[in-house]
């Protein structure tokens, strides 16, 4: 029988029970929809990485022998290992792309996962194993030829198979990109056999990339390997590798907002619970006195009023699990696959998902009890009779006071009903603040990206295309490319540096306290700068070495401080005095001048020289490796933003629909707890539009209450977000455009006004006679 | 003495599940200011309905309501509102004092509203409530929330107080200081018009209106009434 009263009680206060239904399916289905496919990308990734033997090491020198590449299996920890040679090419025909070449003998380690055509065949001459992303964003099939060029040499093959590799999960051109573009950065494998005969027998081979047995003893490998082959210029990880460490940060990311979402929503719907439990309980007061006097056990009664929650959390928390899965577990997945390189990425639901669910029911039924339990525990006797309103000390003597006593009657009325009811208050003002938060958010991630476009492209980088010097290139080249292009031009330097201990010669000693970093050494006033906390330019002085602020902290550097390095492949060391600080969005590394540089003994050698003018990239002359164009570059991430723009929007709508929801639920809550005081006030004469006014003020304080809140808390959300979700390599100063808070602000108060303004035309259907009468 | 309103064969009827029923059946009924009326009857008798109907608060189904030569039965929803603004006190059983307004703001609140409002102060000084302005109402005892409500509807100066039930709330004592109060209203010229089921009351009355089944069963014109003292409460 008590089973009906609950069908019928929660038809009866559909929209209360709603709201907590909608706020625990949302807090559960963002937990579960976040962990499917984070989980799923974590899963696929770990299997791929061991299924198809993603590198442990790598070794990087001028070049392996087949003979080192012996010495290298010899290892007691190596399980299997392959030489590479990597460069970048363009392919003809595709006027704006780079195809990463990788010339291999053995498909051992970084096995590719074939979708179509052949496995890799060693002694093909002719086939070639394409990015399959890179395949489908240029309408490649099985069978095409490409030809790609390489300074003198070019190489035509024929489309073997379309694949995937475990460490180009993440690929990415270079530094420069964030996002992957594979419309214009693509891979491909040949096999050694496929070379020009020229070239076979002289091909360098400066990457050796080895499977461990156990990557634990990755130290202990990379000592002895060290000390049998010296030509060793670096030894790498998969932390450094940028599709490994890219990948794995995304994986993060969603960690960052799936609780934070998942503990506003629960805290929302605590929030219902609480008010649309504790007025429902009230109202069946002398319900809960009937069935006590006609004999049900307390604990009958308890568990029935518990009940309703119970129900319509599970189902709720069972949908949430399903939907957020289905629904936002593919959306993101489908997402981030756009960007990433993944086989067999599917949702995953592991059982922290039900657990989590699990915890949101409990959470609410206790919360449930809680509520309901004063009135429950009553004796029969006492429920029967009409309350007596608890006479207390009144909390509101503060707006009796000072400025309050100039506020109006009907303002002084609104702001001591909202303390009054403190939980349908903080639940209204929290859950619009959360609707806020998600737009700002959304817009937000949308205004500091521009502005890291703008900062990237027009303050840090002025020029309008560089040319990456070939690794190979002569002085007489080199020369011809400067004639060419300018002497604006730079170097990269990858380095192993020692900043642990407090005396540089101590640091030099100290074999443990390394890490790999790098230094850009400047020659180009015109073409980079580099900027200061506020973006404010630092002119970079000959006296010293500068550090981003990010790798500051990392390292434990700063101003003044020394620290020992040596460039991979020199022996040479060196102890720099950190002369300054600055900030870079996507680089965290060392910087100095040529002028530095050489007042040390180092001889500075340009890998990069930067032209202001647009260059051809087809036409890559000797000496040089590619060209790229800033507008290639900024287009790449201004194709990400507007993909992205469909989120922003989903984003904004979800939000919009969440404070129609939270505010309607709190408005009805509202409207029935002053109705009858609204029905006296029209008894005195109030008109209706007078009335409306008054409800209405009250819902405007409240949204302007959550709305100033919103803004911050939705900053502090975007700061997160891109300082927790990003990799150590990124330093995205969240921004968001005092525009972007306007539109957010006034957008929610909007919506705020007008569930407000639906919400006040009730009043105007109040039954004078029947609410003083239901109120006796 | 001229007439406070006049009632001209007024009718109720209100439907539920679908049945219609008549709380009030042809009544007629003239009173005069500055009387107090005692409107008695059992249950269901239509007392509260033919107070909601003069208090403006609900409109007729068939008759009309005259107050002022006006027919208020024709007003419209704003109309009623002024009206019961500008002419109407309503002292309810259970006082209706909006709990989050101090004493003084309570009455303050119906200032606005009324062309002829009087000082909210001097009508909370004059049911002896001056010591009490800023009090909110769970700070005052039944009796004193009452006054309150006494005040409330008295500083809009109406020339109508409707009671319902208004010491049905309240011990003995604290009844009869009310009733003082109200009893004081009608000897200052204002109407009051109060509903009981309480007999008692028609001993105090100047009219007394006695109903049963939505009709009028008399009209009686008290020539002595007693002190509120004489009566045994």
């Amino acid at each position: 029988m008590l089973r009906k009263k609950l069908l019928r009680d929660l038809r009866r206060n559909l929209s209360q029970f709603f709201v907590i239904f909608m706020m625990v399916l949302l807090s559960v289905m963002v937990f579960s929809g976040v962990h499917a496919y984070m989980d799923g990308m974590r899963i696929s990734a770990e299997n791929i990485y061991d299924e198809y033997n993603l590198a442990d090491m790598w070794l990087i020198s001028e070049g392996f022998s087949e003979k080192d590449l012996k010495t290298v299996l010899s290892d007691e920890n190596v399980q299997a290992a392959n030489r590479v040679l990597t460069v970048q090419t363009a392919p003809d025909g595709m006027d704006d792309a780079t195809l990463e070449l990788n010339v291999i003998e053995d498909n051992d380690v970084c096995r590719m996962y074939v979708f179509e055509g052949e496995a890799f065949d060693p002694d093909s001459t002719d086939g070639m194993w394409l990015d399959k992303e890179f395949a489908a964003a240029r309408n490649l099939k099985i069978g095409d030829s490409v030809t790609v060029s390489y300074e003198l040499y070019s190489i035509t093959a024929k489309i073997s198979g379309f694949v995937e590799t475990p460490d180009h999960a993440y690929s990415i051109k270079d530094s420069t990109e964030i996002f992957p573009d594979h419309n214009t950065f693509g891979y491909a494998y040949v096999s050694a056999a496929a070379l020009p005969s020229l070239l076979k027998s002289f091909v360098p081979f400066p990457t050796v990339i080895v499977d461990l047995k156990d990557p634990e003893l990755f130290n202990e490998t990379k000592i002895r390997l060290q000390e049998a082959l010296p030509k060793i210029l670096a030894v790498t990880g998969r932390s450094e590798l940028a599709s490994y460490a890219g990948y794995q940060s995304e994986v993060e990311e969603g960690e960052t907002y799936s609780f934070v979402f998942t503990a506003l929503f629960l805290f929302i719907a605590i929030l219902s619970v609480i008010t649309t439990m504790h007025r429902f309980i009230r109202k069946e007061r002398t319900q809960i006195g009937v069935l006590k006097a006609l004999g049900f056990r307390r604990g009958r009664i308890v568990r029935h009023y518990i009940s309703y929650n119970l129900v319509l959390s599970i189902v709720a928390a069972a949908a949430g699990i399903v939907a957020g899965a289905l629904i936002i577990g593919r959306f993101f997945l489908n997402m981030e696959m756009e960007y990433f390189e993944m086989p067999e990425a599917g949702i995953v639901l592991l059982p922290i998902v039900y657990v989590v669910a699990a915890l949101c029911v409990a959470v609410i039924v206790f919360v449930t009890w809680l509520s309901c339990r004063k009135i429950l525990n009553e004796p029969a006797s006492q429920a029967l009779r009409t309350e007596v309103p608890n006479v207390r000390n009144t909390n509101f003597s503060l707006t009796t006071k000072g400025i309050f006593r100039k506020l109006s009657t009907v303002t002084k009325w609104n702001l001591r009903d909202i303390g009054r009811n403190k939980g349908r208050s903080i639940a209204g003002v929290v859950g619009v603040m959360g609707c806020t938060m998600l737009v700002i958010t959304a817009l937000g991630m949308f205004d500091t990206i521009q502005r890291y476009l703008d900062w990237q492209f027009n303050v840090l980088n002025r020029y309008e295309s560089y040319v990456v010097v070939s690794d190979n290139c002569t002085d007489e080249q080199l020369d011809k490319l400067l004639d060419i292009y300018g002497n604006e031009t730079s170097r990269t330097l990858a380095m192993e540096v020692k900043a642990g201990a407090a005396d540089a010669e101590e640091q030099k000693k100290d074999s443990s306290a390394s890490t790999t970093q790098t230094m850009l050494v400047a020659d180009a006033p015109d073409s980079l700068q580099i900027t200061g906390h506020r973006w404010e330019p630092v002119e970079m002085s000959d006296d010293g070495v500068y550090i981003t602020e990010k790798l500051s902290k990392m390292l434990g550097l700063k101003a003044g401080d020394k620290f020992s390095w040596h460039v991979y492949g020199e022996d040479s060391w060196y102890t720099s005095t950190i002369t300054g600080t600055f900030r870079d969005p996507q680089n965290q590394r060392f910087a100095c001048t040529r002028g530095y540089i050489e007042s040390i003994g180092k001889e500075y050698r340009p890998d990069t020289i930067y032209s202001m003018d647009e260059l051809d990239r087809t036409s890559v002359p000797e000496g040089a490796e590619v060209i790229q164009t800033k507008s290639g570059l900024e287009a790449g991430v201004r194709s990400m933003l507007s993909r992205m723009t469909s989120v922003i929007y989903l984003f904004i709508a979800f939000a919009a629909l969440l404070a129609v929801v939270i505010l309607y639920n709190l408005g009805i809550l509202s409207y029935s707890e002053k109705q009858y005081q609204f029905a006296t006030l029209r008894v005195l004469g109030y008109r209706t539009g007078a009335l409306r006014k008054i409800f209405n003020q009250q819902g405007r304080i409240l949204a302007i209450i959550s709305v100033v809140l919103g803004l911050p808390a939705g900053y502090w959300m975007v700061a997160y977000i891109f300082e927790a979700a990003l990799g150590d390599n990124y330093d995205f100063p969240a921004y968001i455009r005092p525009v972007t808070y306007i539109i957010a602000g006034i957008g929610i108060f909007a919506v705020s006004v007008l569930v407000n303004d639906i919400m006040s035309r009730k009043i105007r259907r109040i039954d004078m006679v029947s609410s003083l009468k239901a109120n006796e | 003495m001229s007439t406070a309103l006049t009632l001209h064969s007024v009718s109720k009827s209100y439907s539920t599940g679908g049945r219609s029923f008549k709380a009030l059946d042809q009544v007629d009924l003239e009173i005069e200011e500055g009387k107090l009326v005692v409107i008695l009857g059992p249950s269901g008798a239509g007392k509260s309905t033919l107070l909601n109907l003069i208090g403006g608060m609900d409109i007729p189904s068939e008759g009309t309501i005259m107050v002022n030569g006006t027919d208020i039965s024709r007003y419209s929803e704003n109309e009623l509102a002024d009206y019961r603004a500008e002419n109407i006190g309503f002292i309810f059983q259970f006082y209706n004092i909006l709990p989050t307004l101090t004493v003084l703001e309570n009455v303050n609140l119906v200032a606005d509203l009324s062309k002829n409002a009087v000082d909210g102060t001097r009508a909370l000084e004059a049911v002896g409530l001056g010591e009490h302005l800023d009090k909110f109402p769970n700070q005052l005892s039944g009796g004193e929330q009452q006054r309150v409500s006494i005040a409330r509807a008295i500083a809009k100066n109406p020339a109508l107080l409707l009671c319902d039930e208004p010491t049905g709330a309240l011990d003995s004592a604290t009844g009869v200081t009310i009733l003082k109060l109200l009893k004081e209203q009608a000897m200052k010229g204002k109407t009051v018009i109060i509903v009981t089921h309480n007999s008692l009351f028609a001993d105090i009355a100047d009219v007394v209106v006695r109903l049963k089944n939505g009709r009028i069963r008399s009209v009686t014109n008290v020539e002595n009434p007693k002190s509120i003292d004489e009566v045994e409460w």
